[in-house]
């Protein structure tokens, strides 16, 4: 923040800028609570930008008969695609950064399929909705919510010692299965759910929605953090330091009017570098 | 070693087998807790002088319990019947009764270990029944804790713990359903608890919310054990419970075993060292190529010769 404040000439310091941060971060923030949960277990959820993708749509879709089914329907859609990780995770055992990442290109598909002729806009009214203080009582919500579960109920402690240990943790009577499952589920419906923000914010969806939501995610939640193979050395100020940090890095890079290329480049290489750091090479397993 | 020696250099040789330590150095130093107690010359000392020195007290000949003759319970608390998975072991059928320490020995590849892991009903293809004195059948994980059934595993830093979680959270996962209150987990609670157990069993720590991948094998052990004691069980299957662990835990976790026995808790004890198995279990069953292959009774005039025939 300090460097871009430079680098900037104090403009991304100024009201009109923090409020852009602020825009940006809320979608980010909202779908990285979930997969904060899928790599807290030791997994990898790359089908977030697909998951944002077919959510925004059908919520779009149904924004002209009912908003509060639209976002109902968002969330089932989310968590469907969510169970399909999960389902395939854990009854076939495929590590799911292989499962998402065959979900993100079938979704991705479909999404390009239902965008063909023209982009899926939403009805009107829904741009309405589009005030920064739902937004952001809505983000706050969802993450308190998380930080209650995550960190009060056995559901945090039984995370985190999936991660940390598997099969010791199924010795310990946790049930690993079912538990991977309902992971994947949630972290689904949760992006189906922010997928309404998208929806409120863009108003009409095309093909390329929620493209590399997923790698944001990542990126930011490593930026965070947050250690890569999950365990109980996971925080929740993870999410929250870590989108915050991934939107200012990007805010900062558009307003150096860097190339877009050139942006890629330095995330690509602040995401090695950060890995590389923070990597508990003692604990570090094969990614679940 | 012994060639690094004759080139003329130094080899320092850190172990807890004893007659191997004896045997391959020329002086000995003795830590305990951290602590420097003594160095002595390697042909001048036998292994109880060392095991006296590791644990700080006289150890006659042994640490083992020393009753002999008392009977068994007649109260079966566990039938195991027509167990099998295939490839390891096939139709074992025994009984466990209360207070039994049940010893269960072979070679290490002879399916006891597994058999443990299939009375927990963690085993995946199982056939045949494990079922508790009032019928209640045990397949699963989930059902064998609820019933009040405890595991420790030989592989300890991959199924009996979470290593790189810390011992707090060790102690307190089994027991989770019984400490949250309404579904809220209360952080205080929670330490309270595993400093409880932790210290009830000397787990040798600078606090509960340190990691267990820092303890030593017996403090490891002693975390498993501290779990389980704070879970509570009837039932507990040990799989090799001193394996690569020093004396002093060792005797430690004998003196553990003769108290639950004493409190009527039943124990199978699966093991490779003989004379743990002669000297803690009240009934040994011996295995070979995956089917028992005899039974022991506890006595004081048994020889490993007696164990050994049935074994290989």
């Amino acid at each position: 923040m300090v460097v871009f404040a430079f680098l900037t000439d104090m403009r991304i310091v100024q009201p009109n800028s923090i409020n852009l941060i602020l825009s940006q971060v809320y979608v980010l923030m909202i779908a990285a609570s979930g997969v904060f949960m899928v790599m807290t277990i030791g997994g990898l959820d790359f089908s977030q930008g697909s998951i944002l993708g077919l959510s925004s749509i059908i919520i779009s879709y149904l924004s002209f008969y009912n908003i509060i089914l639209a976002i109902i329907a968002g969330v089932v859609a989310g968590a469907a695609i969510g169970a399909i990780n999960g389902f395939f995770h854990v009854k076939f055992r495929i590590p799911s950064f292989i499962v998402t990442i065959c979900t993100m290109f079938l979704f991705r598909g479909l999404n390009a399929y239902l965008t063909t002729n023209s982009p899926v806009a939403a009805h009107v009214s829904v741009t309405s909705y589009n005030v920064t203080w739902l937004k952001m009582l809505l983000t706050i919500l969802v993450l308190l919510i998380l930080y209650l579960v995550f960190k009060y109920t056995k559901l945090g402690m039984v995370l985190k010692a999936i991660g940390a240990g598997e099969t010791a943790a199924r010795f310990s009577g946790v049930r690993t299965n079912l538990t991977k499952f309902l992971v994947f589920t949630a972290a689904g419906a949760i992006t189906g759910f922010a997928a309404f923000l998208n929806v409120i914010k863009v108003g009409s969806i095309t093909a390329t929605a929620g493209n590399q939501l997923e790698t944001q995610i990542l990126i930011s939640l490593v930026l965070g953090g947050m250690p890569i193979t999950g365990g109980a050395k996971v925080r929740f100020y993870n999410i929250v330091v870590g989108t915050l940090i991934f939107c200012i890095l990007n805010n900062g890079l558009v307003m150096l009017a860097l190339d877009t290329a050139v942006q890629q480049l330095i995330k690509g290489i602040i995401f090695v570098l950060v890995v590389a750091l923070t990597i508990d090479r003692k604990s570090i397993q094969v990614v679940k | 070693m012994k060639r690094f020696r004759e080139e003329g250099r130094t080899v320092i040789f850190i172990s807890h087998d004893l007659s191997e330590v004896i045997e391959l150095t020329d002086t000995i130093t003795i830590l305990r807790d951290g602590e420097y107690i003594d160095t002595v010359d390697s042909d001048k000392v036998t292994e109880d002088d060392l095991k006296r020195l590791m644990v700080g007290r006289e150890l006659k000949g042994h640490y083992y319990r020393t009753d002999y003759g008392e009977p068994i319970s007649d109260e079966v608390v566990l039938t195991v019947e027509g167990l099998t998975v295939s490839g390891v072991f096939e139709d074992v059928s025994f009984k466990l009764h209360k207070g039994e320490i049940l010893g269960i020995g072979g070679l290490s590849d002879c399916g006891m270990h597994e058999l443990g892991k299939a009375i927990f009903g963690a085993s995946e293809n199982r056939r045949g029944t494990v079922a508790l004195a009032n019928g209640t059948r045990i397949n699963s994980i989930r059902d064998a804790l609820l019933n009040n059934m405890a595991y420790t595993s030989k592989d300890r830093d991959n199924e009996s713990v979470v290593v790189f979680e810390t011992i707090r959270n060790n102690i307190c996962l089994p027991s989770v359903d019984k400490l949250a209150e309404r579904g809220v987990l209360r952080h205080k609670k929670l330490d309270r608890f595993a400093r409880e157990f932790a210290e009830m069993i000397q787990v040798k720590m600078t606090d509960v919310n340190q990691f267990v991948s820092s303890l030593s094998g017996g403090n490891k052990q002693k975390v498993v054990l501290a779990r389980w004691l704070g879970k509570d069980f009837d039932i507990i299957v040990l799989d090799s419970p001193t394996r690569g662990i020093d004396v002093k835990v060792k005797a430690d976790i004998y003196t553990l075993m003769y108290e639950l026995k004493k409190k009527g808790k039943s124990i199978i004890m699966i093991s490779e060292e003989i004379q743990e198995l002669m000297g803690m279990s009240d009934r040994i069953l011996i295995m070979k190529d995956g089917r028992i292959n005899g039974e022991i009774l506890r006595s004081p005039d048994l020889s490993e010769e007696d164990f050994i025939a049935k074994m290989v």
